[in-house]
């Protein structure tokens, strides 16, 4: 039995902490917590509280701890199904289409409470990537910049399952449902390559789902190809740990660092709790995070919803 | 990226003696024709499959490759395949084991990024279990045999082979043993090569089971076993794209995988021995 990590002391915690800076991911096996549980450890490390005013007031996040997404394909509440239903989702890092900054839930948890062995998640290391690039090859990227925008299919599979999809509804009375975090309008634009506020180390922020515009040295340039350039750098094997997550194992990944695709869930026994936090508790605040970029969310999701 | 096919002679005696420590090697980004791959694999061992080789999957200039595809003329299809090892049905039988397929190379020529193959490592569930236990399984023997789907698992349906361009060269082909009556192995072995202890389990195809010579139910051991080995912390999930290549020992480790839902998965495989490196 591995030790819980419910009984981790403050140096166990910061060693795993270190271990996620270092590989962009960290992974415990056989924890078999609650959700209380859960969301405890999740805090010693940062802040559980999505900023998305419309999480936490979703079917998918239990009323005693709305902190925890239930993504599942069984019903949940009066939804068909948990966060994402049963489809394959397209690589994302979980900012969505939020430029650099511009979110502040630089870690998603995922808690397996029942597996499908058919399921697999892979995580792509963009740090690992960059790291590995000719010195001809980094300084092409930190050259390049995109506009991320919500797409028509957004991170499914395809737009059919995009619309099949019934859980992104909030529970009756709750104030709105799921709403397009930000949306950028004209030139708004951010670099591919960022510094990752807590390690200094340089990375590349890519959102297949949601590249809208792209520039190289300030001109524009064909998002096809600069996606077809960008899948071509990264989606390799040596940048990509693929896991299958079974009973027990509490996987955590740093969105900055990491992108992740799933595949189909094929068993209804798979249910995996999903807390979205930052490093706030232990690492202190997010250098490259301005917390009135919610008040720009709020206005620019109000104009979104209008176009 | 290194190509792993320029290894010199010393490279290849540590990369065989790696999969037999770890278990198996996966290699990224690595470029193989038909040939290569063969003259690659035959530098650790015997490349010459004893069943194999004659089939519709073979190539007829590259026998000892088999091509896994979910085509209907291909190795196994499209279908999961349940936790097995490529030793299957074949008992150990006076410490000499029934089959010589004791490594498996699969290549990736094309991908299906929703398809998993999980390599558990059974040697290590094994060997960190408590004393107690692990004399409880040197107590267990079982009879092996196909029971019906063999390694297929639920999403199985018998190709149309009408589909097929291809019909097998059967001429050689050696059917795999029918154990009857009492015919039976013990469940914990000593690898002929890396001699440690393993637990052999073969999920789908235990048809009898004893436990300290006494006739026990199915069901209970295959739970037991379930818990031994079906553990993350001994288990490497991949999903292979282009250019990986894995090779696995199949006596300290078992292997399933997932649907294919991408028609163009190709794999090319080939089964091993180590006569040409650690076991000369």
């Amino acid at each position: 039995m591995n030790k819980k990590i419910t009984e981790y002391t403050d140096k166990e915690l910061r060693e795993a902490v270190d271990v996620l800076l270092v590989n962009g991911h960290v992974m415990f096996h056989e924890q078999y917590l609650t959700q209380d549980e859960l969301i405890e450890f999740c805090r010693r490390i940062g802040d559980t509280n999505d900023s998305n005013p419309s999480m936490g007031h979703m079917e998918f996040n239990p009323k005693d701890n709305p902190d925890l997404s239930i993504i599942t394909t069984q019903p949940v509440g009066k939804s068909p199904h948990g966060m994402f239903g049963p489809t394959d989702l397209v690589y994302h890092g979980d900012g969505g289409m939020c430029h650099f900054g511009e979110f502040k839930e630089l870690l998603t948890g995922l808690y397996c409470v029942g597996s499908c062995p058919d399921t697999v998640l892979s995580l792509l290391n963009t740090n690992k990537a960059f790291t590995e690039f000719s010195e001809e090859e980094k300084e092409y990227w930190r050259n390049v910049e995109t506009q991320l925008n919500m797409k028509e299919k957004g991170i499914y599979g395809t737009i059919e399952e995009k619309n099949r999809d019934g859980s992104m509804k909030a529970i009756d009375g709750a104030q709105e449902a799921y709403k397009c975090p930000i949306y950028h309008y004209d030139d708004e634009r951010q670099n591919v390559v960022n510094i990752h506020p807590y390690t200094g180390k340089e990375f590349m922020l890519w959102q297949p789902a949601f590249v809208d515009k792209a520039w190289y040295k300030g001109e524009p340039i064909s998002v096809d190809e600069i996606q077809d350039k960008f899948r071509k750098a990264l989606v390799r094997g040596k940048n990509i740990t693929d896991f299958v997550l079974r009973e027990g194992d509490f996987l955590i990944c740093d969105q900055y660092y990491t992108l992740h695709r799933r595949s189909w869930v094929q068993s209804s026994d798979r249910v995996i709790w999903r807390p979205a936090f930052d490093y706030s508790n232990i690492l202190g605040p997010d250098s490259a995070y301005n917390p009135s970029i919610e008040d720009k969310k709020y206005i620019s999701r109000q104009k979104a919803n209008k176009v | 990226m290194k190509q792993i096919k320029d290894f010199t002679d010393e490279e290849m005696l540590e990369e065989a003696t790696r999969i037999l420590n770890d278990g198996f090697t996966l290699y990224y980004d690595q470029e193989f024709t038909m040939g290569e791959l063969v003259e690659y694999c035959g530098r650790i061992g015997s490349t010459d499959d004893d069943m194999l080789g004659y089939m519709q999957f073979n190539p007829e200039e590259y026998p000892d490759i088999s091509i896994v595809s979910p085509k209907p003329e291909m190795l196994l299809g499209h279908c999961d395949l349940e936790w097995h090892s490529n030793g299957t049905v074949h008992h150990v039988v006076d410490g000499v084991w029934e089959h010589k397929e004791w490594l498996i190379c699969l290549y990736c020529v094309d991908t299906c990024p929703d398809t998993v193959l999980s390599v558990s490592n059974n040697r290590d569930a094994f060997l960190e279990l408590p004393e107690e236990e692990k004399d409880w399984w040197r107590k267990v023997e079982v009879q092996l045999n196909n029971n019906g789907g063999s390694i297929m698992g639920q999403y199985w349906n018998p190709p149309n082979k009408s589909d097929a361009p291809k019909t097998a060269r059967m001429e050689k082909y050696v059917q795999a043993p029918r154990h009857e009556g009492d015919e039976r192995m013990p469940v914990v072995n000593t690898h002929p090569v890396g001699g440690q202890e393993f637990l052999y389990w073969q999920p789908p195809l235990i048809s009898k089971a004893w436990h300290d010579g006494k006739e026990i139910e199915i069901e209970p051991l295959q739970k037991k076993f379930d818990a031994v080995i079906n553990r993350t912390k001994y288990i490497k999930d991949i999903v292979f794209r282009k250019g990986d290549i894995l090779i696995m020992d199949q006596f300290y480790t078992l292997h399933r995988r997932s649907p294919i839902l991408d028609k163009n998965r190709e794999l090319w495989r080939v089964a091993i021995d180590y006569k040409h490196t650690i076991d000369k």
